[in-house]
């Protein structure tokens, strides 16, 4: 192991095939480092690869070919499962599937005890948990009962309770609404403002996977792309080859342009383009016929 | 057409602490409606979806369809399953014949149809969606892609030819080329004069299509109007914790600036005009 290897978390050319083997190759030839802190966002259309290659990385499934790599060991070499999980936490779409004790703080202590953490550190850490994922008034309520938002919360919280160098999600706010996919996002900022936990973000939205450093892009099981979000949104082609959602700003500045109005391509969000807008420089008419 | 008048509807009323899931909300929907209806996450829409359909009663108030009450009888319920059609949230979870073809038959079925009448709107159904019957018929859904079992799913509901298509968050799980085809769908089947009424959480897709827009909050309709109104004033969606879309965000930032733009509808190309054509006479410079 090597313990100066700048990356946590490192696929090298793996390859996934499922077995049925009418389908073809589902993964081919991905290559993917995490660094540490850092947020990767991976894109793709329905049925790209992107939640198989999240649970490669997870080292549930096992890769046909290639390897996976944590903090340079091998995941399938690694004598201990509970090492893995512990060290790499994975949050899926639909919270329902994976809630299983009767309250909010049985949850969050759930994956500690499987790692047999001591007691004063469990309770120490449900509380510090209780109280960043805003879990503290339902803390005794079984997670049932809870609304989406909050449910995913937990699923969240009691992940990050063992401490994992690296976070997988996928798609965990699909089901949310507004309010509650803000907060979730809110919070998993502040975690990475605390910069000791890589986070990989598989999502179909693009204001999430502008928060991001790095956008991987799947497209039939390959890798196709990896760039920063605002240079990849920029790619208009690519990016409707691929199957992706731009942020609607950039459909709004093409428009602006067709229509003879100079407008910076890089505005990304609504706030953006206000203050664009009504900053001066910009939105004005281009020189030429008036 | 659905009228509902004054429809509340709780759950657990059997218990202690029943649940009010619907409260006082009046509303009709035309044949011919394009209607969105947004809320935050148990703000009611998928209660009130169901009882638009006849599937849930409501405990209090009335709902006629084309006319007649369904809280009065069975068999006025019976009648108007096959002129509303719901589709409800992750359809495709509830396919389960051996082949697409006796899935999407199903309803048709159901309603006594004959054999060829139901093997022709099997087709026009799938065919509609965008699936090939030829290729798709005789295989089982589940062997599908989950965009195509997702389609299966809605054609089931096309097959029964109903006036008015209820969908409970149609887009969920979408990716962005399966979100554009059902959008032209349902924008097809509105031009043919089929009353489409939508619950979803995603604002940026149903303002770009629906003319209406209902916005429920603990149950309650707190807004309600043409598309374009709701959503120039989108201070109550943020107020409701409903996603405020794009170009929605883009209209209220600049009126908050002092730079309103007056828009002809909630289009990309109708907001690019309004801007560009502001320029032409900007503000202030009288």
């Amino acid at each position: 192991m090597t313990e100066t290897d700048p990356t946590v978390l490192q696929a090298i050319s793996v390859d996934f095939q499922y077995s049925n083997a009418e389908q073809s190759t589902a993964l081919a030839g991905i290559d993917l480092s995490v660094g540490p802190g850092e947020w990767i966002a991976v894109m793709g259309e329905n049925g790209s690869g992107k939640s198989t290659l999240l649970k490669i990385l997870a080292g549930i499934l096992r890769p046909t070919g290639g390897r996976v790599l944590m903090n340079g060991a091998d995941l399938q070499a690694l004598p201990s499962r509970s090492e893995v999980a512990r060290r790499i936490g994975i949050v899926f779409q639909d919270p329902e599937t994976q809630m299983v004790s009767p309250t909010v703080e049985r949850e969050l202590a759930f994956g500690m005890e499987q790692i047999a953490l001591r007691p004063d550190h469990m309770r120490h850490k449900v509380n510090e948990l209780s109280q960043a994922f805003d879990l503290e008034s339902v803390r005794r309520r079984p997670p049932q009962s809870l609304s989406g938002g909050e449910k995913q919360r937990v699923s969240v919280a009691s992940i990050l309770a063992m401490g994992p160098s690296v976070l997988l999600l996928d798609e965990p706010t699909a089901l949310l609404d507004a309010g509650a996919r803000d907060t979730l996002m809110a919070m998993l900022e502040r975690i990475r403002s605390v910069g000791s936990v890589s986070v990989v973000l598989v999502t179909a939205f693009p204001e999430e996977a502008l928060r991001a450093d790095r956008v991987v892009v799947l497209f039939k099981g390959r890798r196709v792309a990896e760039e920063e979000p605002r240079s990849l949104f920029l790619h208009a082609q690519d990016c409707e080859r691929w199957g992706l959602a731009r942020p609607p700003a950039t459909l709004l500045t093409a428009e602006l342009r067709d229509r003879g109005v100079e407008f910076p391509p890089n505005v990304m969000t609504a706030d953006e383009f206000v203050s664009e807008w009504v900053g001066g420089d910009h939105g004005r008419r281009k020189g030429g016929p008036s | 057409m659905i009228t509902l008048e004054r429809v509340g509807y709780s759950y657990s009323r059997d218990t202690v602490v029943p649940v009010p899931a619907l409260q006082e909300v009046s509303l009709s929907v035309e044949t011919g409606a394009f209607l969105g209806i947004v809320g935050p996450g148990g703000s009611g829409k998928t209660t009130l979806l169901q009882i638009m359909s006849g599937l849930l009663l409501p405990t209090k108030g009335r709902v006629m369809v084309e006319g007649h009450d369904l809280t009065r009888s069975a068999n006025v319920r019976r009648r108007v399953c096959f002129t509303v059609g719901l589709v409800f949230q992750f359809p495709e979870k509830q396919l389960f014949e051996g082949t697409v073809f006796e899935d999407v038959a199903y309803g048709p079925k159901n309603m006594g149809l004959g054999r060829v009448e139901v093997e022709d709107r099997v087709r026009e159904a799938l065919s509609r969606t965008g699936l090939d019957p030829e290729r798709v018929a005789g295989r089982s859904p589940l062997a599908l892609s989950f965009g195509e079992m997702r389609r299966v799913a809605l054609a089931g509901v096309l097959a029964m030819r109903p006036k008015i298509l209820l969908l409970d968050e149609p887009t969920a799980g979408l990716d962005e080329r399966g979100k554009r085809r059902l959008g032209a769908l349902l924008e097809s089947l509105h031009e043919r004069g089929v009353g489409v009424v939508v619950a979803s959480h995603d604002t940026g897709f149903l303002s770009e299509r629906v003319r209406d827009l209902l916005l429920l909050d603990g149950g309650r309709a707190v807004a309600r109007g043409p598309a374009r109104e709701v959503l120039e004033h989108p201070q109550r969606l943020r107020a409701s914790g409903v996603a405020v879309p794009f170009l929605s965000a883009v209209l209220s930032g600049l009126a908050e600036h002092g730079r309103p733009v007056g828009v002809e509808s909630m289009t990309v190309g109708a907001v690019a005009d309004a801007l560009a054509s502001s320029l032409k006479s900007p503000p202030g410079a009288s």
